[in-house]
């Protein structure tokens, strides 16, 4: 809840910021309907915050990044994992708890962002039934995206395990991921089919009120690709790592 | 029912080509305590921590509880209690948070198994101060009590007297006796203070560069190290007689090579070579040896070493 009120307040003040110098700007500088419009995408409700968000691509796996390594750097440095696993406990257990909990975590942080927003914004008065089931299904699959996030921070501090180490990685690779992207794309054709397939272009293209399918299937299958890899290559790393 | 709880068959941990635990046959029969000895960087922590399960061996095996293959050995490990190097511990939980953790991790129904363990390790009164504000003496304390939880078979106490008080260190060890008597707990136990292991331990094993050099009883310790008279006569039998009945002492050893070790009159040294040689013996070589816990485990380990044990 407190990461959700702290992620609205940063997104306001950004939002305003960033308008300083757009043509809709009005005389009163208390004016919050600098930037918005009736468009659900751009409401300010929960739903547009909530859009504008996901929107920036970057700001939630970052913070998933610093928590994953916080939590799971913490008991290679305390030492806690060697009371799990000397008593008997599988490595593969031990992962999947730790996947399962971060999983758990991502989506708690998404979640506790649109339910603060509804307590600031509410939910406005023109929402149909087929903008809620939108906004549903954008939130499903930006779950998938994010737990495809938070899996492949999970390996990264499984391999690395120091704290600050692994902090600086998550962090590098979300910014960096979405630099050299870029690049590519903008210098090379087949740079914009390459970024297609990383995880941020995806959490921003289901950002659009009403995608089109073929934008959704891509970004279910990058989620549950990324997922199962990073998973996958993450618990066969641990199984044969030693633990000091 | 097997009386070994623990048997390993060639244990090998090599890093970057270096054996740091060399082909490595170590026997804890069920009720012993086992002192494990070396010096820094010997290998026995990283040998513990491969029958923990936390680092895999590169050759060799394990058997723990009758157990060897990776299944079995995973349900073994449940029997287990162990500390390694330092206490494994939750900074911002109190001692009883961290109890609770624990209590959850072996799945123990009983809440009030905390309070006991507490109580024997003298953390009743810990309260709810935090684990980051405790002594180094109240963390091996919390550490001991975690390892107890849940009434192990075995223990693994991996230098577990480091930082006590020397009251600590009497409290803790009366404790793990009363534990290995009275429940019947098998304890490994290593440690550099060979004062304390050898006021408790029943076995030791000593390993040098990753070697087992030997495995040998408290018993078979104290006749190597107990002080006596040394004498190389040319026929047991006729000297024998000597101590017997001249000397009057039955108080010696007869041992291989023509050997008797005389456990007094050490200052009569002179006489007893006197009465022997009157009745035709003749003494080959008599002089006082025996030595004290640490000169013995310094000479088997080879070289001068002494800065690394300490007496009590």
């Amino acid at each position: 809840m407190v990461i959700g009120i702290f992620i609205c307040i940063l997104m306001i003040l950004q939002m305003k910021g960033a308008d300083i110098n757009s043509q809709h700007i009005k005389a009163n500088p208390s004016d919050f309907n600098i930037g918005w419009d009736s468009s659900l995408g751009n409401s300010k409700t929960a739903f547009g915050v909530a859009y504008k968000i996901f929107g920036t691509g970057d700001i939630f796996p970052i913070l998933i990044g610093i928590f994953i390594s916080i939590f799971v750097s913490n008991e290679f440095s305390l030492g806690t994992i060697k009371n799990i696993l000397s008593i008997g406990y599988k490595k593969s257990s031990f992962y999947l708890s730790k996947l399962i909990t971060v999983s758990v975590a991502s989506v708690a942080i998404m979640f506790s962002m649109i339910v603060v927003s509804c307590v600031i914004f509410g939910i406005g008065d023109s929402v149909g039934l087929s903008d809620i089931l939108n906004f549903a299904r954008m939130l499903l699959v930006q779950s998938l995206l994010h737990i495809a996030f938070a899996s492949l921070f999970l390996m990264v501090a499984i391999i690395i395990r120091n704290n600050s180490g692994v902090m600086a990685t998550n962090i590098c690779l979300v910014l960096s991921a979405s630099v050299i992207f870029v690049m590519l794309s903008t210098h090379f054709e087949f740079g914009k089919t390459l970024r297609s397939l990383w995880l941020a272009p995806n959490v921003v293209a289901m950002t659009d009120t009403n995608p089109l399918t073929y934008i959704v299937t891509r970004a279910i299958i990058v989620g549950f690709f990324y997922l199962i890899v990073s998973s996958s290559l993450g618990m066969f790393i641990f199984k044969r790592q030693d633990v000091k | 029912m097997n009386e070994y709880v623990l048997r390993t068959y060639g244990l090998t941990k090599t890093y970057s080509n270096k054996a740091v635990v060399d082909n490595v046959n170590m026997t804890i029969k069920k009720g012993d305590i086992y002192g494990f000895i070396g010096k820094n960087g010997a290998g026995k922590t990283t040998f513990i921590r491969m029958i923990t399960g936390l680092v895999a061996p590169k050759n060799g095996q394990i058997e723990m509880f009758s157990q060897k293959a990776e299944k079995g050995l995973c349900e073994a490990r449940r029997r287990l209690g162990c500390i390694i190097e330092m206490p494994a511990l939750y900074l911002n939980m109190t001692a009883a948070g961290n109890m609770e953790h624990r209590r959850k991790l072996l799945g123990i129904p009983d809440k009030d198994c905390i309070k006991n363990v507490l109580n024997t390790v003298g953390l009743s009164d810990a309260g709810k101060k935090k684990v980051k504000n405790y002594s180094l003496g109240m963390k091996q304390r919390l550490g001991i009590a975690i390892a107890l939880l849940g009434n192990p078979d075995f223990l693994i106490l991996d230098e577990p007297i480091n930082g006590l008080d020397p009251a600590g260190i009497v409290e803790i060890r009366d404790l793990l006796i009363r534990l290995n008597q009275e429940k019947g707990i098998t304890i490994l136990i290593s440690s550099h203070i060979l004062g304390e292991l050898s006021k408790l331990v029943t076995c030791y094993g000593v390993i040098c560069n990753g070697q087992l050099i030997e495995e040998f009883s408290a018993k078979e310790l104290e006749v190597r190290c107990k002080n006596h008279l040394r004498i190389r006569v040319d026929n047991v039998k006729k000297a024998s007689c000597v101590l017997e009945t001249i000397i009057g002492t039955t108080n010696y050893d007869v041992q291989q090579d023509n050997l008797i070790r005389l456990y007094e009159f050490f200052d009569k040294a002179g006489v007893i070579t006197t009465e022997l040689a009157k009745n035709d013996v003749v003494v080959e070589e008599i002089f006082q040896a025996g030595q004290d816990l640490e000169d013995y485990f310094i000479k088997l380990m080879g070289g001068v070493a002494s800065a690394e044990f300490t007496k009590s």
